[in-house]
């Protein structure tokens, strides 16, 4: 551990420390354009310049690309580490156009730093500035290539970070570009980290394009709700307007990522279709007193049917604190009201299954840090890029720091170059596994098992789209057999799943069974009199209990998001979104993690002003509307139906909560901005549920599963995300491709339920599977590993 | 006059010397008895004790970096690779061309030697396109030298065998650079790489590597052949070793290159090329290529050597020379070599991408009579900041002729400011008309 | 006598090696790298064209603009600038009638300036059809003659 000084103050940090991180560690900043943590140190921009005495002698060194020595006394301050920095800062500004004034990187750009920090404030060179032409890069990123100081980190990033091969660098001398082959779309899904990577403004939020300057953007810690990764985000909001998310740095979760879905899928907020005003069939338009219509007709409803005659949904895009709400009314007169926790009955079942074979497998989390600390990695059952994104980009780190990674899956579109794929039918799956734990197989699949039981740092980590339940069973039984093997010597064995929505562990957690398909089925069997549907979709419902919904007696829905939900219910209350509202979620790695209220829902007050005047200042509350809180509500119908006295606050509910179930106490200590507490899914002594096998057989099985843009509940909403995601496509492999001459639009027909759409043959898919993206609207939604009948579409046929 | 590296040399018919041109004047002795009588330890040992240092412009003792490669058990066993620079771009210099011109086996020889000693599986020679027919006639060389069994599978019937390929660049200054050089052989963009690693231990494709600039190999097997003692009392001076390819260009009656004990003074070279052009006086020289700095014409009678350059604040370089007359500026020349700087710049550094181009804007407001007295210090300055902080050592190349401008023309410099431009413009005109 | 092969990298380490190799072809078949010159050289070497054209954007050597079907490579580096480049360049812009970096009216000719060719006594030189020509003469009957001679040359005339 050397000991150095570093600007008069003595630091000791640990060996192999570069003198940036140093510098911090003393307190320090170091100026730094090129250097990034995650990106490493290449020494291009030459800002960091520092001045080292050592031995008696003084030079003069790049902070980013030495490493501190015993005895090292390191200055920022002296004559020539300033110097050197201002000519550097002249140097970048002799190209650089002074755009500032309408630039979206004003406020928070590195180079504006540094030009205030070295006062540079006179061109000394007569240079003609170059100029570059910009390229259309999709909807997410707008290029302004003439503000480059070519520091790389762009490249790096996307090419080395997260292995893109259509972004790069070009030219050379002063005329470095960094811009793709042809003007497009990024193909990389996490292409909006560019925003954040570069240091000035050449890629900047095309979302947030002249929305605000950022230092007026009101902004609160949060949490990314678009899958059950739970990456820690910044979102910003200006003029009642959600304006943009930004990464908020978690080292245990995203460290300072974010994929293209979170950064930019939040065009729901803003949707104009959003339903925002409560909605009585009554006309009642006061919210209290439709509080009490609403909680004295559900009170009616349980005294005269008892409270099995009511069903209690929410989803898995809840809060924690929504969820314990709605189980908390099913109290008094409710009592025994049928509650489920998600709105799609197969991933309700998954989910218990997987939270159950986390309580049971004795291995340690496998948190998104842990996933690229892993020196042997197995990923089964998922497309990983399409449904946790940011969990395959910290498996590529996890290759690229020399673990091994194995991918046992139907498809793999992110992680081939890096990873061993063993391309495996949903339905293999399990065998697969089993043959990992038992060592037997052969090919990749030996390698696979015989890396397994040599690794110092297994993990292992089971999707949710892909995986049927021999599957998981299986893959929990290898973590089980991990832990017997490995655990006795000390090596730590992680065992991970992915779970549906930001809130899946959460909403499995707090499941006493799986409950759904039993609610659905009587639902439809019309044993219901009253429903409270909880920021939930009723999509994953067949059309028969959907029918059903508009011949209850008393329908209330909560939510923020339109549907045929809102649009039948006879009471509906508009709720906040993540964003709008303070909460709970829990990761897929059951690690808690608090949101905080960014922004009043409303109109923006652009939409109220409606000319083009630039407002300063504006009335923060909206006029209309006035969404709560899911669980505000439900506790206020609580209070009307079981009589029991509000809880008023986000602390009395998790005390209520911890009250109820002690194995969520810890969430009392959990603040938004922290990072987080990890619950031990053994303590909540998960339900068990029976997850069907998926079968192979004879002809083509359809799989529905997640695309990375455009098969979210939630971005899907968002029209540039719209835009990006283009439309479904069906994917088959080549070899049922050539023999059933699939290829362009085709019709896909699951037991007469059939939808038309291009279908594609993409190399590594096994045979006898059709993968369809999960925003797909099928009439009826075949099961998982549906037998499907694949022909050309009638428009196709015709030709 | 001993020649040694160009003691074979081209035919009439301009093809240059056959295998057997070469083995006629001892050629592939140095070879044999490497593989008969040395052990690997003990060729690198006389190349240490010979000497020699690299003649690509760096000047770093060839022996220690033979050394610095994992070789008996510190070698794991795997691919190890020669690589020869021949990548030669330096303003001024076409030595290295000279040598492929005449004799190319003394390279081929060179390098098989190089690969004995450090244990190397690879050799490769990196040319810049622009040689093509040098580099037809050097593949020529090489199946002629796998013929006679001096290259290829068990060499001269030892258990040593080696090969060397050819990889044609796409132009580029920078390429010179031994990790630009390795980027750029593995069909990537020519930035060069951070050390450490060392290419020594993770060269190209990661694997360790050795580059070597044409010159040096062609120095080795002479020392292979009759020892250190023997290439060490070649040279001019006693702290000297070994011959040097001299070339000098510019204005000479007589441009040419040619091979000299290395130590030779400026002055000799420079009257057996005729001296200067037209009978002019000499204003100043420099020494070896445009990254060296400038010599001021009462400084001729150095001995053309490593130290004996750096003594006087200059360098040897490549060891080829450019010659300036009392007609030619060296503003304009320093302009003119800044402007090559700045465009061959890989463009991957701060200092080096966007500092050069202001440097030549700097001189150009000398050339163009827009300067003023800060400017000589804001040129001084700027390059003072350039040259020691920058990424490789091609901006602190361009940092050398600055120095030495700065140093012996400061009353030019002035002079281009009080007269509000260049005051040789007029002769410069005259000589070129 | 054959080649040993080359041990140590895969095939795709090899393949990219060649990348300049496979580009230079493509150049001398169709005069300069189009967009379709650097998709066809991705196929080759296993990369993608934003690869590609990042090595294609690189070297000095490989033009992805129209350059005329012959190139006149003039060495404008110290030695030839010594020995009368200036005027050399001046005179070859006035005959052809463009500008260093132009393509003549008929396609024929690219006057691009180029670093030391590494011949340097015989500056001024310029490189044309693979070829170098100096020590050059610089007055304009001289020229003339130069420029026919590289016209006339059929040896290795491009697209």
């Amino acid at each position: 551990m050397p000991e150095i000084v570093f600007d008069g103050k003595k630091v000791t940090v640990p060996a192999g420390t570069n003198l940036v991180e140093a510098g911090g560690a003393a307190g320090t900043s170091v100026p730094v354009f090129c250097y990034h943590k995650d990106l490493g140190a290449v020494g291009a921009c030459r800002v960091c310049a520092v001045s080292i005495k050592q031995n008696d002698k003084t030079r003069m060194a790049m902070a980013c690309m030495t490493e501190a020595q015993d005895g090292m006394d390191v200055t920022t301050l002296d004559p020539q580490s300033r110097q050197m920095r201002k000519w550097v800062t002249e140097w970048l500004m002799v190209n650089h156009p002074h755009d500032c004034p309408i630039c979206d990187e004003g406020g928070e750009c590195q180079l504006q730093d540094l030009t205030i920090a070295t006062e540079h404030s006179i061109r000394r060179t007569e240079l003609k500035k170059r100029t570059f032409e910009n390229q259309y890069l999709g909807e997410f990123i707008t290029h302004e290539m003439n503000r480059c100081i070519t520091c790389y980190r762009c490249q790096r990033f996307y090419q080395d970070y997260a292995g893109g091969r259509d972004f790069g660098v070009t030219g050379s001398r002063d005329r470095v570009y960094f811009g793709r082959f042809e003007p497009g779309a990024f193909e990389s899904a996490f292409s909006g980290n560019l925003v954040e990577m570069c240091p000035t403004g050449v890629f900047t939020d095309k979302l947030f394009r002249y929305k605000s300057r950022v230092w007026d953007l009101e902004i609160s810690p949060s949490i990314c709700p678009h899958c059950s990764v739970g990456c820690n985000i910044l979102p910003g909001a200006r003029h009642r307007m959600l304006q943009r998310v930004r990464a908020r740095e978690n080292e245990a979760v995203n460290g300072v990522f974010l994929c293209d879905r979170g950064q930019f899928g939040h065009g729901y907020i803003m949707d104009p279709a959003r339903p925002r005003d409560l909605r009585m069939s009554d006309g009642t338009t006061d919210w209290d007193a439709a509080l009490g219509v609403t909680g004295g007709a559900l009170l009616e409803i349980a005294r005269a049917h008892g409270g099995e005659s009511v069903a209690l949904i929410t989803s898995t895009r809840a809060s924690v604190e929504t969820h314990f709400a709605l189980e908390a009314l099913a109290s008094g007169a409710l009592a025994g009201a049928r509650i489920s926790h998600f709105e799609d009955a197969d991933r309700e079942a998954s989910a218990l299954a997987s939270l159950s074979a986390l309580a049971t497998a004795g291995a340690q989390p496998l948190e998104q840090s842990d996933l690229a600390g892993c020196d042997v990695l197995v990923i089964a059952g998922t497309s990983l890029v399409d449904e946790a994104p940011l969990a395959a980009l910290a498996a590529r780190q996890c290759a690229r720091r020399g673990g091994r990674v194995f991918v046992v899956s139907p498809l793999e579109r992110y992680l081939g170059d890096v990873a061993t794929v063993i391309p495996t039918h949903p339905a293999a799956v399990a065998g697969t596994l089993e043959a990992l734990a038992s060592g037997t197989g052969d090919g990749a699949v030996a390698a696979a098992g015989k890396a397994l039981m040599g690794a110092q740092k297994p993990g292992l980590l089971l999707g949710g789209d892909l995986l049927d339940g021999p599957a998981l069973a299986a893959g929990a039984a290898l973590a089980r057999s991990l832990v017997r093997s490995h655990g006795s010597s000390g090596k730590p064995v992680r065992f991970g799943t992915l779970f549906p929505g930001p809130n899946g562990f959460g909403a499995a957690a707090m499941s006493k069974d799986a409950a759904l398909a039993g609610i659905l089925a009587d639902l439809e069997a019309g044993k219901f009199k009253a429903a409270v549907v909880v920021e939930s979709d009723a999509a994953a419902w067949s059309p028969r209990a959907r029918q059903a919904l508009g011949n209850l007696p008393l329908l209330i829905v909560l939510d923020y998001l339109p549907g045929i939900l809102a649009d039948t219910a006879q009471c509906f209350f508009p709720t906040e979104a993540t964003y709008e509202s303070n909460g709970i979620y829990v990761n897929r790695a059951g690690r808690a993690q608090g949101f905080a209220q960014v922004r009043v829902p409303g109109r923006s007050v652009i939409e109220e002003i409606r000319d083009d005047s630039f407002r300063r200042s504006y009335q923060r509350t909206p006029n209309e509307g006035g969404a709560r809180m899911a669980w505000w509500i439900l506790d206020a119908l609580r209070k009307r139906t079981v009589g029991s006295p509000e809880v008023r606050d986000l602390a009395g509910i998790r005390d209520a909560l911890a009250a109820a179930r002690p194995a969520w106490a810890p969430l009392r200590a959990v603040l938004a901005g922290d990072e987080g507490t990890v619950l031990d899914p053994a303590a909540f002594q998960p339900a068990t549920a029976t997850t069907p096998a998926f079968e192979r057989g004879d002809g083509l099985r359809v799989f529905r599963m997640d695309r990375t843009l455009g098969s979210e509940v939630l971005s899907r909403r968002s029209e540039p995300m719209r835009k990006m995601a283009g439309t479904p496509v069906a994917l088959v492999s080549p070899g049922d491709a050539a023999r059933l001459k699939l290829g362009g639009r085709v019709s896909l027909d699951a037991g007469g339920s059939a939808v038309e759409l291009e279908c594609r043959a993409e190399a590594g898919v096994p045979d006898g599977v059709v993968l369809v993206p999960r925003d797909v609207e099928w009439p009826i939604l075949p099961k998982q590993g549906a037998s499907v009948r694949v022909t050309a579409a009638l428009a196709e046929a015709a030709r | 006059m001993t020649e040694v590296l160009l003691r074979a040399r081209a035919g009439t018919d301009g093809r240059p010397a056959s295998i057997d041109a070469y083995r006629a004047v001892g050629g592939y002795a140095g070879l044999a008895r490497a593989l008969k009588d040395l052990k690997s330890d003990e060729l690198i040992e006389i190349v240490k004790q010979s000497g020699l240092r690299g003649r690509g412009g760096a000047g770093f003792p060839s022996g220690m970096k033979w050394s610095f490669v994992p070789r008996g058990e510190k070698w794991d066993g795997g691919p190890k690779y020669l690589l020869c620079n021949a990548d030669e771009m330096e303003p001024g210099t076409f030595k290295d061309r000279v040598l492929f011109e005449q004799n190319p086996h003394a390279l081929i020889e060179g390098m098989v030697l190089a690969a004995y000693g450090m244990e190397m599986t690879e050799g490769f020679v990196f040319v810049r396109r622009e040689y093509f027919r040098q580099t037809d006639d050097f593949e020529k060389a090489l199946i002629e030298a796998r013929q006679a069994g001096m290259l290829g599978q068990n060499i001269l019937g030892s258990r040593f065998s080696f090969d060397i390929h050819v990889h044609r660049s796409g132009g580029r200054y920078i390429c010179g650079e031994e990790t630009a050089l390795i980027n750029a052989f593995e069909g990537k963009r020519a930035n060069p790489r951070s050390k450490p690693p060392f290419p020594a231990t993770k060269g190209l494709w990661g694997r360790p590597t050795t580059v070597h600039n044409v010159e040096t190999l062609a120095c080795v097997p002479g020392i292979a052949a009759n020892g250190a003692e023997w290439f060490k009392n070649l040279a001019a001076t006693p702290e000297g070793a070994g011959t040097k390819l001299y070339g000098g260009s510019g204005a000479l009656e007589a441009p040419k290159c040619i091979e000299r004990p290395i130590g030779t003074t400026l002055r000799a070279l420079i009257d057996e090329m005729g001296g200067v052009r037209g009978g002019k006086q000499l204003l100043a020289v420099i020494p070896g290529g445009a990254s060296t700095p400038f010599i001021p014409a009462d400084q001729i009678d150095v001995p053309m050597d490593y130290a004996a350059l750096e003594k006087i604040g200059s360098r040897l370089g490549t060891g080829t020379f450019i010659v300036f007359s009392e007609d030619d500026c060296p503003v304009h020349g320093t302009l003119n070599m800044q402007r090559f700087f700045a465009r061959e710049s890989c463009g991957f550094c701060t200092p080096c991408r966007d500092g050069l181009p202001y440097g030549v804007e700097i001189l150009e407001r000398f050339e163009q009579g827009r300067a003023t007295m800060a400017d000589i210090d804001l040129l001084d300055q700027l390059y003072a900041f350039i040259g020691p902080n920058s990424f490789c050592a091609l901006a602190g190349g361009a940092a050398e002729p600055i120095k030495g401008l700065i140093r012996h023309f400061r009353p030019l410099l002035e002079e281009h400011v009080t007269s509000k431009g260049c005051p040789f413009a007029r002769s410069r005109e005259a000589v070129h008309a | 006598m054959t080649e040993l092969k080359i041990l140590g990298p895969d095939q795709k380490a090899l393949k990219r090696e060649k990348i300049v190799d496979v580009l230079w072809a493509l150049q001398k078949q169709r005069g300069h790298l189009d967009d379709e010159a650097i998709r066809l050289a991705a196929v080759e070497c296993d990369l993608t064209p934003q690869e590609v054209d990042e090595v294609a954007t690189f070297y000095n050597l490989l033009l992805r603009r129209p350059a005329g079907r012959r190139q006149i490579y003039v060495c404008d580096s110290i030695s030839c600038d010594l020995c009368g480049c200036g005027k050399l360049i001046a005179e070859l812009q006035s005959q052809l009638g463009i500008r260093m970096g132009e393509v003549t009216a008929d396609g024929e000719f690219g006057l691009l300036p180029i670093v030391c060719l590494g011949h340097c006594e015989m500056a001024p030189c310029l490189m044309a059809n693979e070829k170098i020509h100096g020590p050059l003469k610089t007055d304009a009957d001289s020229v003339r003659t130069m420029i026919q001679r590289i016209r006339d040359d059929r040896s290795t005339a491009q697209g």
